[in-house]
C-alpha cells in the first residue's frame, strides 16, 4: 500500500545495522565455539546435570524476584496513576535512579544500611538495647530476593503507572453500574486491560534477574546459590573453558529468548485509548494515603542510596571526614587527573551513546509501530535477553579479532557497546510514544500536500519527543553506570567513574568509591531531572 | 469532459468489492450517501490516494491520479475524526498545508479562512482546547488552505451533536458556494445528504445503486433499496395489487389517504384500497400522526392529520403513486 | 532535536580530535601487556615507566589488558598476531597457558632473585614480585585470634569468617588450594570446607567484595593477602586489622614477567625486563602490596605489618587437572 513502502523501515536501518553488527556478530563468535567440533560443548552442558541445577536455580529466584517485584509496584502504581499530588513526579523520578547504580555500589549501599553491623541494625541495637544484630537478612536468599526488588520495583511501577494512566475509566464506571464490586471490578476489568504492560514489566526484570551476579554470590552467601552467569564466568576466568563458557551462553540466551519468544505477543501493547485518564487532585484522606504510600518508597529506595553518600563523608566509626574528598580532588596517587578524566570520559560517552540510542532508537520504534512485526522489537530486546556476561564474552572476541589498538578506537568500541546495551532500552522507551500516534494523522498530512519527511518531522515525532527525552534520561543513566563492557573493551585506556568506582574498591578505598558513587547518583539525578521536567513546550504528554 | 471521472474502479478486501464508475463536474457538491460496509469511505480514500486500487483509473481535472503520490493529487480531506497536528497551533496547522512562502500571506489567508469557518481569532489556541465542532472547522480551514482541486469530506459531521451538525453543515454549503470548490461529501445521514448536496449518489455493497436530486432519489426511486434508503414507505408483493405484476410496489405514507368508513372501489377509479387494515401503531410526530397498519400480514406505513377513534381502518392511494419496484 | 544533533556532533567531534591527538604511532614502542592495576593512574607505572625512557630512551607503549587472567586470554585469542612485545603479571597458576606464546631470558638479575620463587626453570617467565593468601582479622572483635586453619572451623567463629568464591576469584581460588596443599583432596579437605559452611558469614565474588564486608564491620576474618593491614598503617593510621600467620603454611601467588614469541624489539624487552628486576622491584612491590622477589631489598616499615610467612606453596605447582577436580569437590560439598 502506499503508505507502509517501507519508508520507515529503511530509516530504522541504521540502528538494526548497530544491531546486528555488535550483537549478532559477537554472538555468532561465541555459537561458532559452541558449535566447535560437532556440537560437542553443547551436547555436554545440555547431559550435565548442573546444568539443569543452575537452570532451576535461576528460574526461581529470577520468577520469585519479578513476581515480587510487580505485585509490590500494583498498589502504588494504582495510586500514582490516579491522583497527583505534590511531590509525585520527584518520587517517580528518584525511582528511576535506583536501576542506574552500579550494582557494586547496590551491594555496598545494602551492606552499610542492612548489614549485620549496618545502619540500620546500629539503630535498632540502641533502641532496643541489644548488643547483637536485630535483623538478619543479608547473606540469604532473602537478601537476594529483596535486592533484586530493591532494583526493579521502580521498572515495575514506572511500566505499570505509565501503562494505567493511559486508561481511561469509562470501563470500570461501566462496571460499578452493573453492580460489580471495587474488588471484583479490578480482577475482571482493570487488571486484563493492565496485563500487557504487567507482562512487559515482569519479563523485563525477570531477564534481568536471569543474568543476575554480583548480588547473588555477595548477598547470597552461600554457593547453592548460581546462576548460568556465574558459572560462565567461572569457565571464562577460571577454567579456561571457552567452549563450555560459550556452549553455556548459548543454552542460557535459548532459555530466556525462548521466554520472549512466548510472550512475545502478551507483550504488544494495546491500543491507545482515546480517552485519557485525568488525573485526580488528591485531598484529605487520599493525600493522606498517597504520602503514606511515598513514605513507604522513600523508606525502601532511598536508604541505601543515602547510605553511599553518608559513607563518602563518615568513617565506619561514624568520624565525619572528608578524606575520600581530598582523595579525589589532590590525592597523592593521580586521582585528581584520574577522576576530574573519568567524569568528563563518562559524560562523553553517555551524552554519545544517549543521543545515538535515542536517534536510533526513535527510528526503530517508529519502523516497528507502523509495520506491527513482532521480528523488530524480539531483534531489539536480545541483547536485554543476553546477559552481561554473555556480551561480554562476546564483546571481547570481538576485542581480540580488531588489529590495531589506540584510545580512539578503544573509545568507539565502548561507545558501540553501550550503544548495543542501551539501544533496546531506548526502543522500548519510545515505541509506546510511536504506537500513540493516530493512524489517520499522517494520512491528513499527505492529503494536504506535505512529503514523507515533513509529516514525519512535523506531524509525528511531537509525538515521541517526551518518550524520547525519557530514553535519553534512561539510555544516559545505563550508559554511566556500565562497568563490563568498559573493562572489556578499553583494554584499561578508558577510566569511566562506575570503573574508578572499581579501581578505588580494589586499593581498600570504600570512601573514595562512595564519593564517586555520590559524584555518579548526583550526575544521573541531573540528567534525570532534564529528561523528566525539560521541555514542556510541546505540549503533548 | 467531467472535472472528476472514476472509471471502472475495483478494490477488494477479502469479501467486500469495490466496483463502480463515477464523474463529478466542476464546482459540483457531491454527495455520497450509503449505509456502513457499503464502501463509500473507501471510495474517498481511493480518490485521496490513501488507498490503491487493484485497477481503474482516476481523473481529476483532464489529469490521471491513479498511481500519483497522494501529496501531489491536489486534494484535500476533512476526516470524522481529530486529526488536527497536537504539536501545532490553530494557525500553525491551517498553515501546514498553504502552497505560499510569505509569512504575512500565510498569516492573512489563515486569518481569512478561520473567519470563514466562523472562528474569528482562534489562531493561537491549542487545538487540544479545542470543542468538536470548533475542531471540525478547524479542519474545514486547514483543508481548505491548501487550495485543492477537490475537497474530501469523510463524514465530516458524524461525531457532533445534531444542532451543531446542522450549523456546520450549512456553513459548508455556504463555503462551497462562495468558493466554488468541488466537493465529496460522504455521510450516512440522507437528512444531511438531502440538505446540502446538488446530487446524490447512493451506494450498496460497493456499487453505485442510484444517482440524481435529492427529489428524484426520493420521488422516483429506481430500485427498493434506494427507496427505503431515501425515505420511509412501504413495499408490498406487487400480485396482492397488480394480477401478474411481479416484484412489489412502494409507495411513501404521504400519499396514502386513511378513512375510517368502508370506502366503495368503484368510486375511486383513480386509487387503489386496502380496505380491512389493522392499526397496530400510532406514533405522534408532531405534524400528525405516523401509523402503522396491518394488511393480511404485510405491514403499511401511512401518514394521517388524525388519530383513527376505530381499530380496523381502510387506506387509499392514486394508482400512479404505486411503484413498480424491484 | 537539530540542536540535539548539532550538540552530538560536536561533542563526538571533539572527543575524536583530543582522542586523536592521543593516538601515536606505536611501531617503533616496546609494547607492554600489564593487568590494569598495573597500568592505571595509580599503579607503578606511573612512577616507573618515565624513569624508564628517560633512562634508556626507549618508549613504551602499556596496554591495560583487564585482569591477570584476561590478559592471558588475550594474548591466547591473538596468538600470533598480537602487538604484545611483554607481557607483565602473569601469575603462576596461569603460567602454562602463555608458554607457547613466550621466548627464555636468562636475565642477569636472576641471581638476586630466591630460588624458591622461580617456577619456569626455562625462563620464559620471570618472578618479579609475590603475594601470599591470608586470613586477616580485626584484633577489636572480641575473639580468641585463630592460629591454624584447623582453629578456623571451630563453632565459636560462627558466621565469622569471609571468604571468596573459587570459581569467580584467584584469591578464592588460592584458599581452595591452599587447603588442598594442606589437607590434601580427602576427608580432611572436605571436613574443613564443610565446617566453612556454618563458619562463613558469606562467600564472596570477589576479593572486592569481601574486603569491603569485612571493613564495613560484617564480619572479623577475611581471607585476603598478608600485606592487607599495609594500607590502614599509612592510611588510616591503625593497626587493628592483623594478618593471621599460621604455622601451616601459607599459599603464595607469583608475578612474573616474560618476552613475547617473534617480538622485533627483543634488545629493548630485555632491558625492560631487567629495570623491573632491579630499580622498579621496590616501587613496584610496594604500589602492588606484594613482596619483592630480590629478598635483599629494605621493605619501608609499614610491611612490618605484613608479616612474611615462613612456609609457602607455590599455586602454578597444582596441575590444572587438579584445579578442575577440586573446584568440582568444592561445589557438591558446598551445595550438598
Amino acid at each position: 500500500m502506499a503508505r507502509y513502502d517501507g519508508y520507515y523501515l529503511r530509516r530504522a536501518l541504521p540502528g538494526i545495522a548497530v544491531l546486528v553488527v555488535l550483537f549478532l556478530i559477537p554472538l555468532i563468535t561465541t555459537f561458532s565455539y559452541a558449535f566447535h567440533d560437532g556440537m560437542r560443548p553443547l551436547m555436554e552442558i545440555f547431559e550435565d546435570g548442573y546444568t539443569y541445577r543452575l537452570l532451576s536455580f535461576t528460574l526461581t529466584e529470577s520468577l520469585l524476584s519479578a513476581l515480587l517485584s510487580v505485585l509490590a509496584a500494583l498498589p502504588f502504581a494504582a495510586y500514582f496513576s490516579r491522583y497527583t499530588f505534590p511531590g509525585r513526579k520527584a518520587v517517580m523520578t528518584l525511582s528511576a535512579l535506583a536501576f542506574t547504580i552500579p550494582t557494586i555500589l547496590v551491594v555496598l549501599g545494602f551492606v552499610i544500611w542492612y548489614g549485620n553491623n549496618g545502619l540500620l541494625n546500629d539503630f535498632l541495637m540502641r533502641l532496643t538495647g541489644r548488643d547483637h544484630s536485630v535483623i538478619e537478612v543479608l547473606y540469604s536468599f532473602r537478601a537476594i530476593i529483596l535486592a533484586h526488588v530493591y532494583l526493579n520495583f521502580p521498572i515495575a511501577f514506572l511500566l505499570i503507572t505509565q501503562a494505567w494512566e493511559g486508561l481511561s475509566d469509562t470501563t470500570e464506571h461501566a462496571a460499578y453500574t452493573l453492580g460489580a464490586g471495587r474488588i471484583r471490578t479490578f480482577f475482571m476489568v482493570t487488571l486484563p486491560r493492565l496485563r500487557g504492560s504487567i507482562a512487559a514489566a515482569f519479563i523485563l526484570i525477570f531477564l534481568f534477574c536471569f543474568s543476575s551476579f554480583s548480588i547473588i554470590l555477595v548477598l547470597g552467601g552461600n554457593p547453592a546459590y548460581s546462576t548460568f552467569e556465574t558459572e560462565i564466568y567461572r569457565r571464562v576466568h577460571i577454567s579456561v573453558d571457552r567452549e563450555g563458557a560459550a556452549a553455556l551462553s548459548v543454552f542460557a540466551l535459548c532459555v530466556s529468548s525462548l521466554l520472549l519468544i512466548i510472550t512475545g505477543p502478551g507483550m504488544r501493547r494495546r491500543k491507545a485509548e482515546r480517552r485519557q485518564r485525568e488525573l485526580i487532585k488528591a485531598k484529605g484522606g487520599t493525600l493522606a494515603a498517597a504520602y503514606a504510600l511515598v513514605l513507604l518508597i522513600l523508606l525502601f529506595l532511598l536508604p541505601p542510596m543515602l547510605s553511599i553518600i553518608y559513607r563518602a563523608f563518615y568513617t565506619k566509626e561514624g568520624a565525619f571526614t572528608l578524606k575520600a574528598w581530598n582523595d579525589i580532588a589532590e590525592g597523592g596517587t593521580g586521582f585528581m587527573s584520574a577522576a576530574s578524566g573519568a567524569v568528563i570520559a563518562s559524560f562523553v560517552i553517555a551524552s554519545a551513546v544517549s543521543l545515538l540510542s535515542v536517534f536510533l532508537g526513535a527510528r526503530i520504534a517508529m519502523a516497528s509501530a507502523k509495520r506491527g512485526s513482532v521480528l523488530l522489537p524480539l531483534l531489539s530486546s536480545m541483547p536485554m535477553a543476553s546477559g552481561s556476561v554473555t556480551l561480554g564474552l562476546g564483546f571481547s572476541f570481538l576485542s581480540a579479532m580488531i588489529p590495531f589498538k589506540s584510545p580512539l578506537i578503544s573509545l568507539l568500541l565502548v561507545i558501540a557497546a553501550h550503544l548495543v546495551i542501551v539501544l533496546p532500552f531506548s526502543v522500548r522507551t519510545i515505541t509506546p510514544g510511536a504506537r500513540a500516534i493516530p493512524a489517520l494523522l499522517p494520512d491528513a498530512a499527505y492529503t494536504l500536500g506535505a512529503s514523507k519527511r515533513r509529516t514525519r518531522r512535523k506531524v509525528e515525532m511531537p509525538f515521541l519527543y517526551p518518550y524520547m527525552r525519557k530514553a535519553f534520561a534512561f539510555s544516559f543513566a545505563l550508559s554511566l553506570g556500565e562497568v563490563n563492557a568498559t573493562l572489556t573493551l578499553s583494554d584499561g585506556r578508558i577510566s569511566t567513574i562506575p570503573v574508578l568506582i572499581y579501581r578505588m574498591i580494589g586499593s581498600y578505598n570504600y570512601q573514595g568509591a562512595a564519593a564517586l558513587g555520590t559524584i555518579l547518583l548526583a550526575e544521573a539525578l541531573i540528567i534525570f531531572a532534564i529528561g523528566e521536567c525539560g521541555g514542556k513546550k510541546n505540549g503533548i504528554s | 469532459m467531467a472535472y472528476l471521472e472514476i472509471k471502472n474502479i475495483e478494490k477488494k478486501y477479502g469479501s467486500f468489492n469495490l466496483s463502480l464508475s463515477l464523474e463529478a463536474g466542476e464546482g459540483e457538491f457531491l454527495c455520497i450517501i450509503g449505509p456502513s460496509g457499503s464502501g463509500k469511505s473507501t471510495l474517498l480514500s481511493l480518490i485521496a490516494g490513501l488507498e490503491e486500487p487493484d485497477s481503474g483509473s482516476i481523473i481529476l481535472d483532464g489529469r490521471d491520479i491513479t498511481r500519483e503520490k497522494i501529496q501531489d493529487r491536489g486534494i484535500a480531506m476533512v476526516f470524522q475524526d481529530f486529526t488536527l497536528f497536537p504539536s501545532m497551533n490553530v494557525q500553525k496547522n491551517i498553515e501546514f498545508g498553504m502552497k505560499m512562502r510569505e509569512k504575512t500571506k500565510r498569516r492573512n489567508l489563515a486569518a481569512n479562512l478561520l473567519k470563514l469557518v466562523g472562528l474569528e481569532g482562534y489562531g493561537k489556541r491549542s487545538v487540544t482546547s479545542l470543542s468538536g465542532g470548533e475542531a471540525q472547522r478547524v479542519q474545514l480551514a486547514r483543508a481548505l488552505a491548501s487550495e485543492p482541486g477537490i475537497l474530501l469530506l469523510d463524514e465530516p459531521l458524524s461525531a457532533l451533536d445534531p444542532p451543531m451538525r446542522k450549523n456546520i453543515r450549512n456553513a459548508i454549503r455556504a463555503i462551497h458556494d462562495s468558493l466554488g470548490i468541488t466537493m465529496l461529501y460522504v455521510t450516512h445521514d440522507r437528512e444531511e445528504a438531502f440538505s446540502i448536496s446538488d446530487s446524490i449518489v447512493i451506494m450498496n455493497e460497493g456499487r453505485i445503486a442510484a444517482r440524481g436530486s435529492a427529489e428524484e432519489l426520493y420521488r422516483h426511486p429506481s430500485d427498493l433499496f434506494t427507496a427505503f434508503f431515501t425515505g420511509e414507505g412501504t413495499a408490498i408483493p406487487a400480485h396482492l395489487v397488480f394480477e401478474n405484476m411481479e416484484g412489489s410496489v412502494f409507495f411513501r405514507p404521504e400519499e396514502a389517504t386513511i378513512s375510517e368508513d368502508e370506502l366503495d372501489p368503484s368510486l375511486y377509479t383513480m386509487h387503489v384500497i386496502f380496505s380491512g387494515c389493522e392499526v397496530v401503531s400510532c406514533e405522534f410526530t408532531g405534524a400528525g400522526y405516523m401509523l402503522g397498519l396491518n394488511y393480511k400480514g404485510y405491514p403499511l406505513l401511512c401518514q394521517s392529520a388524525t388519530k383513527p377513534r376505530r381499530k380496523t381502518v381502510s387506506l387509499m392511494i392514486l394508482r400512479e403513486s404505486l411503484r413498480n419496484l424491484i | 532535536m537539530k540542536k540535539a544533533m548539532l550538540l552530538a556532533l560536536v561533542l563526538f567531534a571533539a572527543t575524536l580530535i583530543s582522542a586523536e591527538g592521543l593516538t601515536e604511532s606505536t611501531d617503533d614502542m616496546l609494547t607492554v601487556y600489564a593487568y590494569d592495576s598495573f597500568s592505571g593512574d595509580w599503579g607503578p607505572a606511573a612512577k616507573l615507566l618515565p624513569a624508564f625512557e628517560e633512562e634508556t630512551g626507549i618508549k613504551v607503549n602499556l596496554v591495560g589488558a583487564g585482569d591477570a587472567v584476561e590478559m592471558v586470554s588475550r594474548l591466547e585469542l591473538e596468538g600470533e598476531n598480537t602487538e604484545a612485545d611483554v607481557i607483565l603479571g602473569v601469575t603462576d597458576d596461569f603460567a602454562y597457558r602463555v608458554y607457547p606464546y613466550l621466548e627464555a631470558y636468562d636475565s642477569p638479575y636472576l641471581d638476586v632473585i630466591d630460588e624458591e620463587l622461580v617456577f619456569d626453570p626455562e625462563h620464559r617467565l620471570l618472578p618479579f614480585d609475590y603475594g601470599t593468601f591470608a586470613f586477616v582479622w580485626d584484633s577489636e572483635c572480641g575473639l580468641e585470634k585463630p592460629q591454624s586453619l584447623a582453629d578456623l572451623t571451630k563453632p565459636e567463629y560462627r558466621n565469622k569468617i569471609i571468604l571468596i568464591d573459587p570459581r569467580t576469584s584467584s584469591v578464592g581460588l588460592g584458599l581452595l588450594l591452599w587447603t588442598y596443599n594442606i589437607y590434601g583432596d580427602g576427608e580432611e579437605f572436605e571436613a574443613w570446607w564443610r565446617a566453612m559452611k556454618d563458619n562463613a558469614l558469606t562467600i564472596a565474588d570477589g576479593w572486592s567484595s569481601a574486603y569491603g564486608l569485612f571493613t564495613e564491620g560484617e564480619a572479623p576474618i577475611v581471607l585476603s593477602y598478608t600485606t592487607s593491614p599495609v594500607y590502614h598503617v599509612m592510611n588510616e593510621n591503625t593497626t587493628r586489622y592483623q594478618t593471621l600467620v599460621f604455622q601451616e603454611g601459607h599459599e603464595a601467588q607469583i608475578e612474573a614477567i616474560g618476552i613475547v614469541k617473534g617480538t622485533e624489539h627483543r634488545a629493548e624487552a630485555e632491558k625492560f625486563i631487567d629495570f623491573i628486576l632491579s630499580e622498579g622491584q621496590l616501587d613496584t612491590a610496594i604500589a602492588n602490596s606484594m613482596y619483592p622477589v630480590n629478598t635483599s631489598l629494605e621493605l619501608p616499615d609499614a610491611f612490618n605489618y605484613a608479616p612474611q610467612p615462613e612456609k609457602i606453596f607455590r599455586s602454578g605447582d597444582t596441575s590444572p587437572e587438579t584445579v578442575e577436580a577440586l573446584q568440582e569437590k568444592w561445589i557438591s560439598i558446598m551445595t550438598e
